[in-house]
């Protein structure tokens, strides 16, 4: 079952067009940082924010320090937000207009370029399908939806429209994954690719508070579709907003997943509960087992989400014949280990080496790791200084530059619905006590 | 009342701000601007009895919204927000405990700096945003006001450098948005309560909590997590990161058995705080051979006698306070605070203006007889020349205070060579020519010299040559000993740093400056730059029965004495060839020869005052038998 959106040489094409864009983005920075004010100049974008709470405030202040970014509009529904994400912007000297209706941000708006949407799953679909058929370019934050429906209706959205939509799975920027995933293709170290997991386990969650008297008032929550300040507050564990877990952390490593196998999931089984959060809805537990047909075989793996603990944090692991390679978000966490079978490589040597519970591991480090033929990657220092950007910041430069220039986007919409796809169907298999299966059809739009 | 004014504030304070203003709507916003603090100072409650007020009172938060202990989150008190209900924070936060950054202020005589310590660079520089001679403004060492926050806030009141956020880097405003306003803690000083902990205010600063840290310290509230580590997109209503629980931010959670059925808590308050209080930011240690157990040792002569700090340190509403020095800026506004000095109280004043007050004798003050003592002691020196201070000895002692040395908090690793290197007492001239105890900082610094000024240069750029750690400078007094500078690492410190920047690199320290010659070795000489700084000793007084002369002239007329001849070495914290050992005399532009002349004129006193009492016993002899010729000659001429 062929993932669609990437082919082989695609690794080398999104680095060089990173390369520009970073290249692009670094004489900008060095313009800014000279200017008296960021006053609004003709070849800035002119953009806006829907949902600046606290996603949309991480994707504010990445975007804010970004040469020809121009903050001109934000939409929330909570004053609180509002307030503190225009105080933010206003510090940039972003003076921003501020809604707390998106439709009215949408009709009063006339000028705008492009939309970042940060708001809870569930209105993703309205809000993006509105924002693209305004004619604005959009940035959704991923899931990109908590139903298959919604996320096929911006699928279309964005090809009735022309207009790009960039679904939020910032790791397809990040040149740390696309040094893993250049190891393992060009460089082959893993062999024949048999297994991979991955996790996400977080520490005991509480439940997000708000002072009383930031109350939104019942006939704005009820206007807006949500029963209490609670669930407006915790949105994620509830059926109606979310995806559960498995949507919110798991899809960005189930995305990794496909990426790197070049295909999407043949079948799924899973098995969660609600078995320590009893109020929530949603599984706090879920662990799910896929299975790939891929170029290297039959591939088998392993996923969990768990929200009890924080033992291990994030990572995604692959699992060849002759190797493995861990790889994360987290940059404290990459590396390569050799089976003691395997032919041993002559670069070995010469990269840095880590303990891993007393087995020995190369680091993988961008620019230092040497690749097969024994050499650093020529752009790897410039990588390396790149990849210490916030994961967000390196997403959003890629979507600002596909609108000025045409470069690909790293996450299309249909690249993001295929990850949905996969993701959502991990809900169905829990519920059913069932092994589903893929039809490769329902990847396509 | 007050929410109508804050609104009106607010309203207007938007309007000015909104360039689509019609001039009538600017001149009125002006106007309530202009008159609110009038307005404000009108409506404040008031008790007008010596008796004190019992704070039950309800906190409000930094939006003024009323705290309710249950919410979750809970949010901090703000200060300004809660006592300014009917205290005037407006004008309180002008006070000189929070003045240090206006400009507009007379600094008047030299106080206490701050000191920049990084051991690894050797750097030792007193800083202050007040003009005193010889230290740098923080700007000058590269510090922005954020850094000079995060670095000194932690033995400061609150407001201040605080408020000057507008003046950092724009990127730094999400930083400042997640910490919050240092706002001033008015319990530091005024809480009549121990369970009130300064300690607690440190470190809540120390993690960047500067809204959380007034609660904090409190007896009525924890604070959990940290401002420091988070990202500059965290949620203050987001709770513990679940991802990376060490990165948690501030919580508060409040006792809430201290909170009555109303949500009003008790702040056990007090209008003239304990020494203790003061303590805390205004310890003086001595350290080394000289010190003293604490069972050994008295404190100052007043406290001892039952007095408190703000007995003589006072100050009104505005908290200008005291400062307790002859002609300080303060009394030239308000004439009774020179009543509130050392002849103030004990001989009086001549200006008149402040009523009986004038006359001495406040607090029961005696009057000094000074018996046998020439009034030109009283022209040339001042009271704490005798009085104040550890008594003078032939070589300097070593202090070390609160600001400097993080004295109040707890450490295992402060030790007697933690820097900085205080000495002192050192007899210097004040600004008026009198002669009073200083203690002295000597600088060390790495800086750029231009012509005959040489600017230190920001860690920053150390930082980049490798000279400091890339962690950045030790914050901590008791932080670990960094592996020692010798002239070799200088001189070629020295050599790797940018010969393109302004100003040639050069090493400051030990009262000397350093050069790298062109054979690559150091050379060094004493240098304008490498003046040391120094700030009058005024505690802890001393009895009369030990005041320095009490023994005789020869305490300090001698050629031994301490007053002249007591040896200062310029302390650094790199040791660069042999340490300068400066004589006190030379710190007030006196002649070697003549001090030492003078000083043997009283070995040969006691011979002069016989010689002198002989002479006149002969010459009274001689008039006596004159006298007596006289008185014979008489009579015989009465009997005819």
């Amino acid at each position: 079952m062929e993932n669609s959106h990437i082919d082989s040489e695609d690794t080398s094409i999104t680095r060089r067009s990173f390369m520009q864009t970073a290249a692009t983005a670094g004489a900008g920075l060095a313009l800014a940082a000279s200017a008296e004010s960021q006053e609004k100049k003709p070849a800035d974008l002119k953009v806006a924010i829907i949902g600046p709470g606290s996603q949309g405030r991480n994707l504010i202040t990445k975007a804010v320090k970004m040469p020809g970014i121009r903050f001109v509009a934000l939409a929330d529904i909570w004053p609180y937000h509002q307030k503190y994400s225009a105080n933010i912007l206003k510090k940039y000297k972003h003076l921003v207009n501020v809604y707390s209706d998106y439709q009215d941000l949408l009709e009063k708006e006339k000028d705008l370029d492009a939309v970042i949407i940060a708001t809870p799953d569930w209105v993703h679909a309205e809000q993006a399908v509105a924002c693209l058929k305004a004619g604005l370019h959009v940035y959704c934050e991923k899931e990109m939806s908590n139903t298959l429906e919604g996320a096929r209706k911006m699928v279309l959205a964005a090809r009735e429209t022309g207009k790009l939509l960039q679904i939020g799975h910032q790791r397809r920027s990040n040149p740390r994954y696309w040094h893993a995933l250049r190891v393992i293709e060009k460089d082959k170290v893993l062999g024949r690719i048999t297994h991979f997991n991955g996790q996400w386990n977080r520490a005991k969650r509480f439940e997000l508070g708000w002072p009383k008297k930031k109350s939104l008032d019942e006939a704005t929550l009820k206007k807006y579709g949500y029963d209490t300040m609670e669930r407006f507050r915790n949105w994620r564990w509830y059926k109606k907003f979310s995806g559960g877990p498995i949507a919110d952390l798991g899809s960005h490593q189930i995305d990794i997943f496909s990426w790197f196998l070049r295909s999407n999931p043949k079948a799924v089984i899973a098995g969660g509960g609600r078995d320590y959060y009893q109020s929530s809805e949603w599984y706090d537990n879920v662990m799910a087992i896929y299975e790939y047909d891929t170029k290297y075989g039959p591939v088998r793996g392993f996923y969990q989400v768990l929200n009890t603990t924080s033992h291990g944090g994030f990572f995604e692991t692959f699992m060849g014949d002759e190797g493995s390679i861990v790889i994360s978000e987290d940059t404290r966490k990459g590396y390569f280990l050799r089976e003691i079978t395997a032919k041993r490589r002559a670069w070995e040597d010469e990269s840095d080496k880590v303990d891993k519970m007393g087995v020995e591991a190369i680091e993988l480090k961008i620019g230092e790791t040497l690749t097969a033929d024994g050499k650093k990657d020529p752009k790897g220092e410039a990588l390396l200084a790149e990849s210490k950007k916030p994961p967000h910041q390196l997403h959003l430069e890629n979507f600002f530059r596909a609108i000025r220039e045409g470069t690909p986007l790293s996450c299309p919409s249909e690249v993001g619905f295929e990850t949905a796809v996969s993701v959502l169907k991990v809900n169905d298999a829990i519920a059913s006590g069932q092994r589903l299966e893929f039809n490769p059809s329902e990847f396509k739009v | 009342m007050r929410q109508w004014d804050n609104r009106t504030n607010h309203q207007a304070s938007r309007a000015i701000a909104n360039p689509n203003l019609t001039s009538w709507q600017l001149v009125a916003a002006v106007g309530v601007l202009t008159i609110f603090p009038v307005l404000m100072a009108d409506d404040l409650l008031k008790t007008d009895s010596r008796s004190p007020y019992v704070h039950r009172i309800t906190l409000y938060d930094e939006n003024g919204e009323a705290i309710d202990p249950t919410d979750k989150p809970a949010v901090p008190y703000s200060p300004s927000q809660t006592c300014g209900k009917c205290h005037p924070y407006g004008k309180i936060n002008h006070g000189w405990h929070f003045n240090a950054a206006d400009i507009d202020v007379d600094h008047g005589r030299p106080g206490e700096p701050w000191i920049l310590i990084d051991e690894a660079s050797g750097t030792q520089i007193p800083l202050t945003f007040r003009s005193w001679p010889n230290s740098f403004r923080p700007s000058e060492a590269g510090m922005s006001p954020w850094q000079f926050l995060t670095t000194f806030a932690r033995h400061q009141p609150g407001s201040g450098v605080g408020d000057k956020r507008t003046k950092d880097d724009v990127d730094l405003h999400t930083r400042w948005m997640i910490s919050g306003n240092l706002e001033i803690n008015c319990l530091l000083c005024h809480s009549a309560d121990q369970s009130h902990d300064p300690a607690e205010w440190v470190r809540q600063i120390m993690e960047q909590n500067f809204k959380w840290a007034p609660t904090g310290a409190t007896n009525f509230a924890i604070i959990r997590g940290s401002a420091k580590r988070l990202s500059d997109d965290w949620d203050p209503f987001a709770g513990p990161n679940p991802d990376r629980p060490d990165l948690t931010g501030p919580v508060v959670v409040y006792n809430q058995a201290k909170f009555d059925a109303n949500d009003r808590v008790f702040f056990n308050v007090t209008r003239t705080p304990p020494s203790q209080r003061c303590y805390f930011c205004h310890t003086t240690r001595v350290i080394g051979n000289a010190s003293r157990e604490r069972w050994e040792a008295d404190t100052d002569v007043h406290l001892d006698s039952g007095m408190t700090c703000v007995d003589c340190h006072r100050n009104s509403i505005d908290h200008e306070i005291v400062r307790g020095y002859e002609d300080e800026p303060l009394s030239k506004k308000k004439p009774s605070a020179g009543t509130l000095t050392c002849r103030g109280c004990h001989l009086g004043t001549e200006n008149g203006k402040s009523g009986a007050v004038s006359l001495g004798g406040r607090l029961g003050a005696p009057h000094p007889m000074h018996q046998g003592m020439p009034t030109v002691h009283f022209k040339k020196l001042s009271c704490t020349a005798c009085h104040s201070g550890p008594w003078p000895e032939s070589t300097t002692v070593r202090f070390q205070t609160s600001m400097a040395h993080a004295l109040g908090t707890t450490s295992r690793r402060r030790n007697t060579q933690t820097p900085p290197h205080i000495t002192g007492p050192v007899f210097v001239k004040n600004e008026d020519g009198m002669i009073e105890p200083h203690k002295m900082v000597w600088p060390s610094f790495w800086g750029r010299e231009a012509g005959s000024k040489v600017v230190p240069m920001a860690l920053d750029e150390l930082k980049e040559a490798g000279i400091v750690s890339k962690s950045g400078p030790k914050k901590k007094a008791n932080a670990e000993p960094a592996e020692a500078l010798n002239e070799e690492k200088i001189a070629e410190f020295l050599g790797s740093l940018s010969q393109k920047a302004k100003g040639t690199p050069v090493f400051v320290s030990g009262a000397r400056i350093h050069r790298r010659g062109a054979d690559g070795k150091l050379t060094s000489e004493e240098h304008p730059a490498a003046r040391p700084y120094s700030w009058p000793i005024a505690h802890d007084v001393r009895p009369a029965a030990q005041s320095f002369g009490v023994r005789g002239c020869t305490d300090c007329h001698a050629a031994d004495a301490p007053f002249y001849f007591g040896k200062v070495f310029a302390l650094s914290p790199v040791e660069i060839g042999e340490t300068v050992e400066k004589k006190m005399f030379e710190f007030r532009g006196e002649d070697r020869k003549l001090a030492e002349a003078w000083a043997l004129s009283f070995r040969a006193r006691p011979a002069f005052k016989w010689f002198s009492f002989i002479c006149a016993g002969l010459v009274g002899a001689v008039l006596l038998l004159y006298g007596f010729k006289a008185l014979n000659s008489l009579t015989e001429w009465l009997k005819g």
